[in-house]
Order: structure tokens, then sequence, then C-alpha cells
């Protein structure tokens, strides 16, 4: 560091002479402060340079009265111009901020950068860990604007800004989910525990992977192949308190030496008991699910081919108590303290219980051409079979209800070089589905044959701050029904849908800690074969639900708007405001006229449509108190309007608040621990008070409430071996609520009480 | 350029020949019948002294909604006792199909888990009581006592509860799933 006095010394200068004059400070870290040895700091107009010392410190003596431009660069930090007048000798303290590009991998491991104008939240690393356990659905809610509808402690299905079912989309592995997602008791069936990342895409994001997504787009992506020869493995194994959980996971996967050819292989099987409310046992909601999936992966420099298969099983028990007969049972049922049958702890799984099955095979190849960029060609299979087993007398093994869908997805996609700033791509896709049921069950949902065939070319353009992006899609949609008639015999109605997406976006950088990001999104999504052609009884809504045949396609535009404060050494933070009109909005709304069977009165619902529009805010960030001790905030808020009647719309989203005091302990050399931390969390979610005997004719929403939970985890060393710990409680106080979100609020609480405990040993 | 196009289309052929091959439109759905779902209750009161039997029948085959139910009238004779029995089928007609599951002797065997409560309005047009026990000793309800004393007119209404691990000796027609909740208009003449 003794080149910091280079430059030449003048003996016999006087200071106060116009020549005589220094120019000294600290390079510095803008963030930490610290100071940054061997930089280079040159002025353009002497050429004259030095490289601060080992304090940070510089200095450049015998400097003239002038105006001069400082140049400060260091490896990993932006290149800092300054332009000033010297008049006096002057203390001059240069702070550099680090490198776009560094950061866009700090991005990578710690979701910061934004890529696109949109916002997405990413659950990972530490966030997704203290979620293993738990469903898709439940895990998706660690995430801020995005929350769940319940059926129970069991089914799970993710809501974002106020959506879902089908207005969200889930990519799983690259390939559009497909299963009877028009039920609000069908949970997605992936095994989150194969995913090590999930995004969530939040508002109208139809463009890129199907129309639809007016609610936004969940990826689900498991670990990429390994790129290094050898072979690794991994084991958890996750338990619970309440429902007595038990989860075995393995994972093993290795690339050849000789061959550029990698595999792996995960499995998971998990086994659950009835769930406890605080104040009594969640008759019948036992699950159990296996998992398996496969992957095999043949990669050069510009072809590569992968070739996946998962199979997802599972039985879920149904909340006995929750499946009643007629309008006068579910008035007693709302009458009672606690639910007629609450029995004991089980893991039996009687009727009522669900049993699904999902397959699903992908192959995929991509080939790089030198000059036109590259290609990715993905084919997908799935194949969804829902039994739904009523607890009616007792019918052998049949089930009620039992339809099978079966999909083939494909999809071709033109990555382009990018030029002139510009990068993008293009691509053709087709969806092809058949659905069935079995003989002598419901006929809840008809026969149908979807065929939809679309294409969409999305660009990008950056230039220094800003970046602008804009997508379009056309979506060709023919739906073919068959359905049984009872005097008409087989009806044929057939349907076209021409589904049109766009979206606009702006990210704008400015300065080095602010990004802003705005996007309008333009989504339309057909009507679901169910939403027109639902015939059928809801056992534990005691409703009779009808399809309306003179459904027309629904569609959003949604406006989003979005500052993002990062990569500060305190606070850093997200909010995001979205205005999301949807014309054409298909609910389900009760009649007021009862249907009359042998059973008694029944409510009816019908699909219709209306116009609505629903706004919000989501707001997360982080505020370091000290380096070890951060609190973390995440709050999202939904509104909703029938807009033609100006009333509200059912089953929305209630606001909350989930803040989260996180201490993390300095790692020692001689300890066996590390990454260890506590955490210390409250959950609090509002009373829907924009609801009302119109939108919840049956019961009304329930009280706030507020759960209290913990989190803890360490990586602990035994010799060469590490293995990784956590805990989590959830509720821990033993609060008994309802949550609005849950279809089962009617008959009883939630879970109380949860202690989760997991341990990943990497082989 | 043309030609580094070629391996793609072929890809894409290969995709669509998979979705295409599977696009033979053959199944044809099955009429939509479960089983299990009561469609016709039939109530059947015989004089104990000897006599014609009085039955009545209330039917709908499409299930909730759809067509109005097909309900008789039931029509006795005052000062009568009748032995009653009550059958609960599951029936689909459609066309020339004809197909008829009885129930009633699942829910015999299943006893322990069902009950049948009867409730006449006015009170006193009919008295019921049921004369058969389930394997607990608890009444089950497909037989009863029925007697009749002044004329009169009214409704007799049945319900049909499925009370699996709930029926007991204080379980009443507010315990349980309603599987069948009827009325027929009665005369007593």
């Amino acid at each position: 560091m003794a080149m910091a006095q280079e430059q030449v010394h003048l003996d016999g200068d006087d200071p106060e002479q116009d020549c005589g004059l220094t120019l000294s400070g600290k390079v510095l870290d803008h963030d930490t402060r610290e100071p940054l040895i061997g930089a280079t700091i040159y002025i353009e107009e002497l050429q004259r340079g030095t490289l601060s010392d080992e304090y940070g410190n510089y200095h450049f003596h015998h400097l003239c009265r002038a105006s001069y431009t400082l140049k400060v660069t260091y490896i990993g930090y932006e290149e800092e111009h300054q332009s000033f007048r010297l008049s006096t000798s002057t203390v001059r303290n240069l702070s550099l901020h680090i490198d776009a590009r560094q950061l866009k991998q700090v991005v990578i491991t710690g979701g910061r950068l934004q890529e696109q104008a949109q916002a997405t939240e990413t659950l990972q690393g530490r966030e997704l860990e203290e979620t293993r356990g738990l469903s898709l659905g439940e895990s998706l809610k660690k995430l801020t604007g995005v929350s769940s509808v319940q059926t129970g402690p069991t089914v799970s299905k993710p809501v974002i800004h106020g959506l879902f079912g089908n207005r969200v989309v889930i990519m799983n592995n690259g390939v559009r989910h497909e299963s009877q997602q028009w039920g609000n008791e069908h949970a997605p069936e992936i095994d989150p525990l194969n995913a090590q990342q999930m995004r969530v895409i939040k508002g109208a994001a139809g463009v890129r992977y199907g129309s639809d997504a007016i609610g936004g787009i969940v990826l689900v992506e498991p670990n990429p192949l390994p790129d290094s020869a050898g072979i690794r493995g991994e084991v958890s194994l996750i338990g619970s308190t309440n429902n007595r959980m038990g989860t075995v996971a393995g994972m093993a996967e290795g690339k050849l030496r000789q061959l550029p050819l990698s595999w792996r292989l995960h499995t998971s099987v998990k086994k659950a008991g009835s769930a406890q409310a605080p104040r009594y046992n969640l008759n019948n909601t036992g699950f159990e699910e296996q998992n398996l999936a496969a992957t095999l992966g043949y990669k050069r420099q510009r072809f590569g081919a992968e070739l996946y298969y998962s199979f997802f099983h599972t039985k879920l028990g149904f909340l006995s108590s929750a499946h009643i007969g007629n309008l006068t049972d579910l008035a007693n049922a709302i009458g009672r303290e606690q639910p007629e049958e609450t029995g004991s702890f089980t893991y039996t799984i009687a009727r009522p219980y669900q049993d699904v099955t999902h397959h699903l095979l992908k192959a995929k190849a991509f080939y790089q051409t030198g000059e036109a960029g590259e290609l990715q060609f993905t084919y997908g299979l799935q194949q969804n079979v829902r039994q739904e087993y009523d607890r009616h007398r007792n019918t052998g093994d049949r089930p009620q209800l039992d339809l099978d869908l079966q999909t083939h997805t494909t999809e071709l996609v033109w990555e382009h070089k990018p030029f002139a700033n510009i990068s993008g791509s293009m691509g053709v896709s087709t969806i092809w589905q058949n659905n069935t049921y079995a003989a002598n069950t419901r006929a809840l949902l008809p026969y149908f044959i979807n065929t939809t065939i679309g294409a969409f070319a999305e660009e990008r353009w950056r230039k220094e701050n800003l970046q602008l992006e804009a997508g379009i899609r056309y979506d060709n949609k023919s739906l073919d029904i068959k359905r049984w008639n009872r005097t008409e015999g087989v009806l044929r109605p057939s349907y076209t849908f021409h589904n049109f997406s766009g979206s606009f976006g702006a990210l704008y950088d400015l300065g080095y800690h602010v990004t802003l990001g705005a996007n309008v999104g333009y989504a339309s999504r057909a009507p679901h074969a169910y939403e027109l052609f639902a015939n059928g009884l809801h056992n534990s809504a005691a409703s009779f639900e009808r399809g309306n045949p003179e459904l027309v396609s629904e569609n959003a535009v949604n406006t989003m708007a979005t500052i993002n404060y990062h990569s500060n050494l305190r606070l850093n933070g997200e909010l995001s405001l979205y205005y999301n009109t949807i014309n054409n909005y298909i609910y389900l709304q009760l009649a007021p006229d009862y249907a009359l069977g042998i059973g008694g009165a029944y409510l009816q619902a019908d699909y219709l449509q209306a116009d609505a529009r629903f706004w919000g805010a989501d707001l997360s960030f982080d505020y370091a108190l000290t380096s070890r001790l951060t609190l973390n905030n995440k709050t999202s808020l939904v509104y909703a309007k029938n807009r033609e009647t100006d009333s509200y719309l059912p089953f929305i989203t209630p606001g909350r608040t989930d803040n989260t005091l996180r201490y993390s302990f300095e790692d020692k050399t001689s300890s066996r621990l590390s990454d260890s931390y506590l955490a210390l969390g409250g959950l609090y979610v509002g009373r829907q008070s924009r609801s009302d005997a119109q939108s919840d004719p049956v019961l009304a929403a329930p009280d706030a409430y507020f759960l209290l939970h913990a989190e803890a985890g360490t990586q602990l060393q035994f010799g060469k071996q590490q293995v990784e710990l956590g805990i989590v409680g959830s509720n821990l106080l033993n609060t008994s609520y309802r949550d609005y979100q849950n279809r089962l609020r009617y008959f009883a609480d939630e879970m109380g009480r949860m202690i989760m405990f997991r341990i990943k040993v990497p082989l | 350029m043309k030609k580094s196009f070629r391996p793609y289309l072929a890809f894409l052929l290969t995709g669509s020949l998979l979705t295409f091959s599977a696009c033979k439109d053959e199944a044809e759905p099955e009429p939509d019948h479960e089983h299990d779902v009561v469609t016709t209750v039939t109530l059947t009161l015989t004089p104990a002294n000897g006599g014609q039997a009085v039955t009545a029948t209330w039917e709908d085959l499409d299930g909730p909604g759809g067509k109005a139910p097909v309900i008789e009238q039931l029509v006795l004779s005052a000062n009568t006792t009748y032995n009653g029995s009550i059958t609960f089928a599951s029936e689909e007609a459609h066309g020339d199909h004809h197909d008829t599951h009885d129930l009633t002797a699942d829910i015999r065997a299943e006893g322990t888990a069902h009950e049948i409560f009867y409730q006449v309005t006015p009170q006193g047009l009919v008295a019921f009581s049921k004369t058969d026990k389930d394997a607990g000793g608890l009444p089950i309800g497909l037989e009863t006592a029925a007697t009749t004393t002044a004329a009169g007119a009214g409704k007799v209404r049945i319900i049909l509860k499925h009370q699996p691990g709930t029926k007991s000796s204080t379980s009443n027609e507010n315990t349980g799933e309603t599987d069948v909740d009827i009325s027929f208009d009665t005369k007593v003449q």
C-alpha cells in the first residue's frame, strides 16, 4: 500500500499558494461505511491517479485552484464520477455503491433485484424451509399478497390479490398444472417438498403462460439438475404436534462422468391424523400423501433435453360434521357450539374423503442456434383422477364423484438473441384436454374436450436506468361438451372463445436504492365447463350449484405500481398498489329461492356475471434494528366490489399484517453451530367488514384474530457431516378462531397450537 | 436460418402427433345416476284387522331442482290401527331404461346409524310408534304402528336421518345428516 504516496513531492511549496492545495479523504462502501482498500482515484484533468491505503485514505498534494473531475473505481463497485471546484485544501470522502451486476447475483439468492415491472414474490431459502411439511397453499401464505381458500385444515388453495381457482395459473416445473381447479375444495396436486423455489407473479399475467391468469401465476420450480459429476443425496424428516404429522423425504441426484447426463430422484411420504382445534378434535381430518419425481437430463452446449415424471397421490379426510343434508342441518350445524361429531384423535380416514392421483410426464428440449437465439420445446402429459367418497349408506368401495381429466400441453418458445437493447421471446402453445366421469357417479361436471391454441410474443427494451416491456397473446379455445339430459339424451353444446392478453410495463431505476415499476396487464379468461354446466349438490354448503350456459369470457385490466427500496443498511422494502377492473367477473351467487328435493330444502347457487373491481396494496419491509436483530413486516389489503350493484363480493381476503422479529446468532468458528436464528412474530387478520347479508347470507363474517408464531433454526456440524435443524410453532397461544376464507367456518374452529420439527441431512 | 429451423419443426410435429392421436371423440357420457341417492319413498299402511293396504309414494327422479316431485296423498280411515312399513329406493328411468335399487335393506343393516322420524300436524291426526329395533335396541322406524282416531286433514312429515356414531337414546331429528325429508298431505276420513 506504499503506492498511495506515489505522487512526486515538491519540497518548499507554500501551502497558501494557488498550486499548493491538498485533496484527501476516505474511500468507503456506501452501505457498510467500511473503508475500501486499494481503490483507484484518478483526476481526469491532470491524468494523475492514486490508490487508497489500508485505511481507505487517499490524498493528492500540490493541486491548483481549478475544477476537477474524480473517477473512482474499485472491483465489484460502480464507477463513480465527481466534478467539483477546488478552492482550498479539502477533505472529501468518496462512497461507492456495490455494482448492480453483483447485486443481480445477490438477487438470485436474496430476491431483491426487480427483473420485471410486475410485482413478484419469491419463497425460497430459509423462508421456504420453514414451510416444509405444509401444503403448497399453506406455504405460499408466507408471501405478501397471497392468502388461501381453505376447506378445513387439510385443503388449501392459493389466493392472489383476492382471486383464486381458475384465475391463478400454477406452473409446475414448467408445465401448466391442469386439474379440477374450479373446486374450492380441490387443492393443487403438487409436492412442495420437491420445490427449491416458489415464485408468485401478482396481477393479470396472461401473456407468457396462457390466458386465465387474471389473478396471477404461481411458479413451482425444483432445483436445477447437478452440473458437476458425482452423486449426492439428502434425507429430511418432518414431524409435528397437533395432527401428529410425520413426513419422510429423500432425494438423490448425480451426474455421469463420461456423459453429460444428470438425474434426480425425489420422494416424499406424509401421514397425518385428525387435526385438533383448541377445544375439540376435528373429526376425520387426517390425510396421507405419497410423491415421487424422477428427472433425467442431457445437456450439451447447444442442445439439451430433459425428461421428468412425477406422481402425486393423496387421501384427504373431510370434517365429518361438515357433510350435511339440507338447510335444516346447516342451521343446526351453525347453531352448535362445536361440531356434532368430535371423536378423538385417529389416523384413520373414513368417509367423507377425497382420493386424488396426479401424473405428470414432461419432455423438454432446447436448441441453441448461433445467431437466432434459443428454441425450447416442452410437452406435458397429465392425468388427474379425482374421487370423492361421500358419507351415504355403505355403497361398497365406490366413490360418488369420479372425474378423470387428461391433458396434453405443448409449447414452443423462441428466445431471440438480444439486439439493440431488445430481448424477448415468442412462441406457440397448445392444450388438449378431455374430461370424463365414471359410470353411476355424480355428473357434477359434464364430459368435455377443451382444445386451446395460443401464440404470444413479449419483448423487453433496456437502456441505462429504464426498462420497458410489452407482450401480447392470443388464445383460441374451443370447448365441446357432452352432457346427459334425462329427456333429450346426450346434448352436445360447443363453444369457441377468443381470448387476448396483453401487458405493458416500465421499470425505472431511480438511483442506487430505489426502483419504480408500473405495469398494465390485460387478461381474459374463458368460462370453465363447471361454470357453464355445473349441476349438483355441494354437501358442505347444503347448496345446489347450477352453471350458466350463457356465460362469456371475463376480462381484467390490472394496473399496478411498485416502489422498491433496496440494498440499504437498515431499511429495505417494497410497496405495491394495484387496481384491477374485471368485466364479466364470474361468481357464485346464492339465489333467494330454495331447491326442493327428497332430502328437503337446499340453497340454490347460480353462476352469474357482473363487472367487478378489485384494489389494494401490499407492503413488505425489513428493518435492521441492529446487525443481528431484524423486524420484518408483511401487510396486505384487498378490497372488492360489484360495480354494477355497488355491493360487496363474497369470499374476499380480509386485510392482514404479519410482523416478525428475528435474531441471527453470530457464527463462531469454535462452535458446531452456524446460521442459527430465533424469530417470534404475530399475524393479525382483520374481520372482513366489507361483507353483509347479501354477500354472506348464511353466516356473517367471523371476528378478527391474532396468532403468535415462532421459528428457530440452525446448522449443526458433526465432523464432516452437516445437519440442518428447524422448529416452527404456529398458533402458539392456542387461540380458537375461524377464518373467513375457510369454507368450513360454519362448522368448526381452526387448528390449535402446532409445533413442527424438521431435520435435514445432506449425504 | 431456414435450415436451422428444421429440428424445431420436428419437435413441434412430435408434440402435435401425441396431441391429436388422443383426440378420438368416442366416449359417450353415461346417464348420471347415483345408486345410493334416494329418489322414491313409499309408505304402506295395512289395517291391523285386515283390509285394503293404503300406499303413498313420493318420487323425484331427477334430484333436487329440475322437475317437481310426484307426491301422492295419504288417505286413511278414522279409528283404525295400521301396520306401517316404509321403503326407500333409488330409481332410474329414462327412455326405455328402468332400474331400481332398493335401499331399505341397507338402512336396516345399518340400523345403528339410521333413524326415521314421523312428525304429524296437527298432532293426533295419526300416531306413529316405531316397532322395530336396531342391534343396539334403539328404534329404527322402518316398521311402525299407526293409529288414527278422529277424521281430519293435515301432513305427515317423514325424516330419514343418517347418524353414524351419533345415534343414541337421546338423539333426535336434529342429530346427524338428513337423507330424506318429505311430507305427505294426509286425510283421515
